[in-house]
């Protein structure tokens, strides 16, 4: 029983690899380049890419919105934009996909032969998939709190009830023991912010529109959460907080002294904490997809040698990306309560009371 | 690289959409959850002790009916020796009543017989007599023709006498 089930999944490995390497061996007029290829899939984008059948793009067009220098807002599908960097006119304005290191991939108008970036509001893959997940997370919620408002004193059942159980572990076991007293201030904050994590990691995962962007993975969305982590650490401060750093009551005088040493180090670390937060929930996720779809390119490049040697390489590849996708599966819980987690310490270290230490330690 | 060159666009967006999303979960969901819960909790805290209270109420009502069922068996044996002791005591007294009473009527019945017998007994003394006188007057009237024979007859008479008084 257990090896028909172990043939039977051999041979689906091996068509599904030679499947994909037919398909490689299709676009052989354009050589394959596996960072194009990873990199693509992991940058931003203007139309949401779904897949390529006989060497004709398959995508989702999406709004494209910038404001132009001299012509104004321009509204328009982003199905218009040549995929190979061509430029192309707009209400009079002249765009293109830039090439450069810095803006590689990203609108640009051309104003007397020089590319300068417009102010851009497109809707793109990223902003489409937190419009999603924001979508997602409200219909949650708003079913939840719907069903608590309808059935007071009840518990929910199913979904909702694995919804409750999530909740209560962020709000008991990570807020609640970080913060200590007052936590009910930062619980909007930080259970929002282990959602939306946790949203779009799980989105991440699933490799077919609507799924598969990399929005947790993009610098832009995790620096904007650090931020906001940033603000609810220091705005609800507290004066305690705030004498610990500058004058470092722990340290001895020789270290603050005619050097501030120690203030200086406190002070850096106020920003460098939600920097680390920032760097972390974006290396973990990018990590994950580059891996995966590193996995996938390696069929491609030794398909290009030789079909056979794509189809063999296939199997391990599929295997090696399939047991990828299980340790991100967990990763993406893990990345959500990492960054969660944080968050809570980070706010609870800022809310310092010295005569409830003093009392603590006596 | 412009992948560490975070879009201005999509940071903006971000901005606006999970500040969006956070004030209206903030104030539409979260509440509303977090109540509940809390609420519940403290429902389901209430209940528990209610149903403590009411268990050992229970227990406490159990024992209270179980001593009064004892007292209540007690009081039954007791009852029931009393009312059997009582029985006996009445039977015993009945007994002893009926029993004066048959002796007091058999004594009276003895002492009217003897009464009777008395009387009966001197009746006969007397009929006894009087036969004797008319016997021996008319026995004297035959016999006394002459004196020997009457010697003899008083002789007899004192002799048969004496032997009847030894």
């Amino acid at each position: 029983m257990i090896r028909q089930i172990r043939n039977k999944v051999c041979l689906l490995l091996v068509l599904l690899a030679s499947a994909v390497t037919a398909f490689a061996s299709q676009n052989e007029e354009k050589a394959f380049s596996p960072g194009d290829f990873v990199f693509g899939h992991i940058r931003n984008a203007y139309a949401w890419h779904v897949t390529a059948i006989g060497g004709h793009h398959v995508s989702v067009p999406l709004p494209v919105i910038v404001k132009s220098q001299e012509h104004g807002w321009c509204l328009f599908s982003s199905s218009r934009i040549p995929e190979d960097g061509a430029t192309f006119t707009y209400a009079g304005a002249t765009f293109r996909l830039s090439e450069q290191p810095a803006q590689r991939g990203r609108l640009v108008e051309i104003i007397d032969g020089g590319e300068v970036r417009p102010w851009d509001f497109s809707i793109t893959k990223n902003v489409f998939e937190i419009l999603l997940s924001a979508t997602i997370l409200l219909v949650i919620f708003l079913l939840m709190a719907r069903f608590y408002r309808r059935n007071p004193r009840r518990a929910p059942g199913g979904f909702l009830g694995c919804m409750e159980v999530i909740v209560l572990f962020v709000i008991n076991e990570v807020i609640k023991p970080c913060i200590g007293k007052g936590y009910e201030r930062y619980t909007p904050y930080l259970l929002t912010a282990f959602f939306f994590i946790l949203v779009n990691n799980i989105l991440g995962l699933i490799p077919i529109f609507p799924g598969g962007a990399n929005v947790t993975g993009n610098l832009a969305v995790t620096s904007v959460l650090a931020v906001i982590t940033f603000v609810f650490v220091n705005v609800f401060a507290t004066k305690d907080y705030w004498k610990d750093i500058f004058l470092v009551p722990a340290a001895p005088m020789w270290l603050k002294c005619p050097v501030p040493l120690m203030p200086l180090l406190e002070f850096i670390g106020v920003f460098t904490k939600p920097l680390a937060l920032m760097i972390r929930l974006f290396a973990n996720i990018l990590a994950g997809h580059i891996i995966e779809l590193v996995f996938m390119a390696l069929i491609f490049m030794f398909g290009a040698i030789s079909p056979a040697l794509g189809a063999g390489v296939g199997v391990f590849s599929v295997l090696f990306a399939l047991a990828m996708q299980i340790l991100e599966v967990l990763v993406v819980f893990l990345q959500a309560y990492v960054f969660t987690l944080l968050s809570a310490v980070f706010i609870g270290l800022a809310q310092v009371h010295e005569h409830a230490e003093a009392h603590e330690s006596a | 690289m412009d992948l560490f060159n975070p879009e201005s666009g999509l940071v903006i967006w971000m901005l606006v959409v999970f500040l969006l999303l956070l004030f209206i979960l903030g104030k539409f969901a979260y509440p509303y959850i977090t109540k509940a819960i809390s609420e519940r909790e403290d429902y389901i805290n209430n209940a528990v002790k209610v149903a403590d209270e009411a268990h050992a109420k229970l227990e406490k009502i159990e024992e209270e009916r179980k001593a009064i069922l004892a007292k209540a068996t007690e009081e039954q044996n007791q009852a029931i020796k009393t009312v059997k002791e009582m029985q006996a005591r009445l039977e015993a007294e009945a007994e002893g009543k009926a029993r004066e009473k048959a002796d007091k009527i058999i004594a009276e019945a003895r002492a009217s017989i003897e009464a009777e017998r008395q009387q009966a007994l001197k009746d006969v003394r007397n009929e006894v007599a009087r036969l004797s006188v008319n016997i021996a007057e008319k026995v004297l009237r035959k016999d006394l023709e002459n004196d020997q024979a009457q010697m003899d007859l008083v002789n007899r008479l004192i002799e048969e006498d004496q032997v009847l008084n030894n």
